[in-house]
């Protein structure tokens, strides 16, 4: 007996093409009025699934690495110093949080030191996702 | 699930609801929305909670609705409703379906509408609701905006088990930059187009009550223009409509700050969304949508504001 299998990519593909062949068609609103939240969620749920096809894999320890990069140049900075090691991002915020109200040069080299790279890695993700909120607006664009 | 609803209604609310029809009505989010319709013509409409979505829960948003209706506030009246969950698994409140204008697009108004609709937002935020059963009471009206800021942190931390600086930060400089506050409002949370019905030009029923709870009046103004209203009008516009219908006024530095606030509530709240889909306890896909991709442009342009912004303490007064 064969122990090969369909791949979760092969099966995300599958149902996304599958939603949108054999599903979408048979809902169509200009043929008979159709519910909106059927149809909704018909068209989120090709979203989503044809959103994991595609996206590459995120990389938490690649992310963990830039901010601890950061934090290194910090090594000095007295927000930063003495603080208890551990999860960079746990540190990131401690600091952050420690400088809010703060107008002085440490504070300022934590924010200057931290932000960027926080907000490119949010970047980085939005532009990941940012294709499923025609989805969730009910919009289908094309495969 | 609809047997079971039905039939508790047929029971416990009106025996002509036996064999009545369920019908799922909208594409509501935070509740489960269903219009039953009786024998007799009667309508009712159900809200059922989604298992913890955007953090807030149908028992308190229940006894608020039924304060506001005792305090002659317009709101759907409720007929009846199970916290504990004990007939479908979830809890749900009934009430009386109103009758309003329906459009394409909810958020299309006109503006003797939007006009009227701000004078019901005046109208709430004068009501004394320290009564109401809210969960949080702040004993001075100065704690009020801490304390959200706090509720929303601590929910965005419990769906999520990792640390986010940008969250924490936003956190820390809400509370850091809070306005003064000299008395409590009831605040709608989630004010604007959509989320009220309306018939020939006045509000019959404010709706959506889930993010209700005393705070400042301030919070639902820069929530109705900067988001749930941007659609309907630009923001000058809705600046301009507080000014002649409320004579509310504030300056840019505010207007920011409350927008801030109204983002960070919004990005805890969708990242529940993302944690309740990833447990199963909802697998609809618009969980997984408004917990990843909606999140993180609330959480982008909260950030936006958070590092544009002077750090030092805001001087401005209303």
């Amino acid at each position: 007996m064969s122990t090969e299998r369909a791949s979760e990519a092969a099966i995300l593909v599958s149902v996304a093409r599958t939603l949108r062949a054999t599903v979408m068609p048979a809902i169509d609103d200009s043929v008979a009025p159709v519910d909106a939240y059927v149809r909704a969620t018909i068209v989120q749920l090709i979203g989503i699934v044809e959103q994991a096809s595609t996206r590459t894999v995120g990389s938490d320890s690649q992310r963990s690495r830039e901010l601890t990069r950061a934090l290194d140049h910090l090594a000095s900075n007295p927000i930063v110093v003495g603080g208890p090691a551990g999860d960079p991002f746990a540190t990131a915020a401690r600091a952050l949080v420690d400088c809010v109200g703060r107008t002085d040069a440490a504070a300022d080299e934590v924010r200057a030191a931290l932000r960027p790279v926080l907000v490119a890695q949010l970047d980085d993700e939005l532009a990941q996702t940012i294709c499923l909120m025609d989805a969730f607006r009910g919009r289908l664009g094309d495969a | 699930m609809p047997d079971a609803l039905v039939d508790w209604l047929a029971i416990n609310v009106d025996a002509a609801f036996h064999g009545a029809t369920l019908r799922r009505i909208g594409v509501g989010h935070s509740r489960a929305m269903y219009c039953a319709t009786a024998t007799s013509g009667r309508r009712l409409v159900l809200r059922v909670e989604q298992g913890g979505v955007f953090g807030t829960d149908s028992a308190e948003e229940c006894r608020v609705m039924r304060s506001l209706g005792s305090a002659g506030y317009p709101v759907a009246r409720i007929v009846g409703d199970d916290e504990r969950g004990d007939v479908i698994g979830r809890p749900f409140f009934v009430m009386e379906f109103v009758e309003g204008a329906e459009g394409a697009d909810e958020r299309d108004l006109d503006l003797p509408t939007a006009a009227a609709f701000v004078d019901s937002l005046v109208a709430l935020h004068r009501l004394d609701g320290r009564h109401f059963g809210f969960d949080i009471v702040p004993t001075e009206p100065s704690d009020a905006t801490r304390l959200q800021v706090e509720r929303w942190h601590r929910i965005c931390r419990g769906a999520s088990t990792n640390d986010d600086p940008l969250i924490d930060e936003a956190a820390a400089w809400l509370t850091h930059h809070a306005p003064p506050l000299e008395r409590l409002a009831v605040v709608h949370g989630d004010a604007g187009p959509g989320n009220f019905v309306h018939r020939e030009g006045s509000v019959v029923a404010v709706t959506d009550w889930e993010f209700a709870h005393l705070g400042d009046p301030a919070e639902d103004f820069a929530y109705c223009a900067t988001m749930r209203g941007a659609r309907t009008m630009r923001r000058d516009a809705w600046f301009d409509l507080f000014a002649a219908r409320a004579g509310f006024q504030l300056g840019e530095e505010r207007w920011r700050y409350w927008e801030a606030f109204n983002l960070f509530k919004g990005a805890c709240a969708n990242r529940t969304c993302l944690d309740i889909f990833e447990r199963g306890v909802n697998s609809s896909p618009n969980m997984a949508i408004i917990g990843t991709t909606l999140h993180q442009l609330f959480l982008r342009r909260l950030a936006a504001i958070v590092h544009a912004e002077p750090h030092d303490q805001h001087q401005e007064t209303p």
